[in-house]
């Protein structure tokens, strides 16, 4: 075997290596981009405005902070590990007062969801068939983003993409002038995908 | 002859993992350039020169291991660059970096932290042994090195990239639908 071939293979290989990469940048700057959900519905059957008498541990950021979010994230969901995804990938998205509820049938399953996703960062609370956030915020559907001002819920939105939901302002409550609650700079309306 | 191929499949799997390393970053050098800016707190202009010129030293520790005539450079700088990789993965760890390392221009993958130790624990194993056992002179297949360290570059590659791969070559993905919650 003579060291010609072992340096042409040598090359060959290289080439491979700069177009696996380039590929994989050009398919993490296109590819998602193209095939992203940004819809962003609100959940009409949430229970807006509970504040929880005690957060459970992981969530006490959302009882303290101005304000919040939740992502509620079901192990059993593909548009959930598409969100689980893009947490991972761009941690940026993960910054400030966010929160995770991992809906799961075991605690075992919600375990693996975050090791796969290398979700260890972000404050989580492990929600076993997803009964307290059904009991706290009525929320039964997954992936749902709960907004919250000072503990209490002002919005729960259902989204496919974290950019998109972390970009819509909560609704200000005009509590002073009588007015009901309105959304700032937002294209939503209830039950209307944008 | 069986330390010389076991040494020499050590070997050309760390020049590999150099070579991988070293080219992606080359390619594609933001990702680790936003790794070493968050955690040397860097502007974005030093940090991609600093990946480039760490690209350039990595591709060239992969080759100048597996030529026999450029080993005693090679070894070395494979066991300075592993040393290396322990001290920002252990600082990196310290400082709770939340990039990815982009250590193969890849935006993807853990954060930065211990992982890297790890690995670059390993590198630096390599070339300890590197230095302790002699490379035998005129060896048997000395064009070896060099087939197994292009094939270990394409093998890593293509794991690292497995996800384009799959998604190119497998099944399309249906549309996702808000699903129950603890379904």
């Amino acid at each position: 075997m003579s060291y010609l071939f072992g340096f042409v293979a040598l090359l060959l290989a290289g080439a491979i290596v700069v177009l696996f990469a380039m590929l994989g940048e050009l398919s993490s700057r296109v590819g998602p981009a193209a095939t992203v959900d940004r819809s962003v519905t609100e959940l009409s059957e949430a229970l807006i405005g509970r504040s929880p008498d005690v957060w459970p541990d992981g969530l006490s950021v959302l009882g303290d902070a101005e304000e919040g979010l939740a992502l509620v994230l079901s192990t059993a969901c593909g548009s959930c590990k598409t969100v689980a995804e893009q947490l991972r990938s761009r941690p940026e998205l993960a910054s400030g007062n966010l929160a995770l509820v991992i809906s799961t049938s075991d605690a075992a399953g919600a375990d693996q969801f975050v090791k796969q996703f290398n979700l260890e960062r972000i404050p989580r609370y492990v929600d076993v068939d997803g009964d307290w956030v059904t009991a706290e915020f009525g929320v039964q559907v997954s992936p749902t983003a709960l907004m919250f001002r000072r503990g209490q819920l002002t919005a729960a939105l259902v989204f496919a993409d974290v950019e998109t939901v972390r970009a819509v302002r909560p609704p200000e409550r005009q509590e002073a002038n009588g007015q009901e609650e309105t959304w700032q700079d937002t294209p939503m309306t209830t039950g209307r995908r944008v | 002859m069986g330390t010389e191929l076991a040494l020499g499949v050590a070997t050309a799997a760390a020049a590999a993992v150099f070579l991988c390393a070293g080219l992606g970053k080359l390619a594609v050098p933001g990702p680790a350039a936003r790794a070493i800016a968050e955690l040397l707190e860097f502007g974005p202009r030093p940090a991609g020169v600093l990946v480039r010129a760490t690209g350039v030293l990595e591709a060239a520790t992969g080759v100048a291991l597996v030529v026999p005539a450029t080993r005693p450079v090679g070894v070395p700088a494979a066991g300075v660059l592993g040393a290396g990789f322990i001290l920002l993965g252990v600082v990196a760890r310290m400082q709770r970096v939340s990039a990815s390392c982009g250590c193969f221009g890849s935006a993807q993958g853990h954060p930065f932290g211990l992982r890297n130790a790890v690995y670059g624990a390993a590198l630096l194993a390599v070339a300890v042994v590197d230095t302790l056992v002699p490379y035998p002179a005129h060896p048997a297949q000395p064009a070896l090195p060099l087939a197994l360290t292009a094939a270990g570059c394409v093998c890593l590659s293509a794991w690292l990239h497995r996800a384009l791969i799959i998604s190119v070559l497998g099944p399309r993905a249906r549309p996702s639908t808000p699903e129950g919650v603890g379904a």
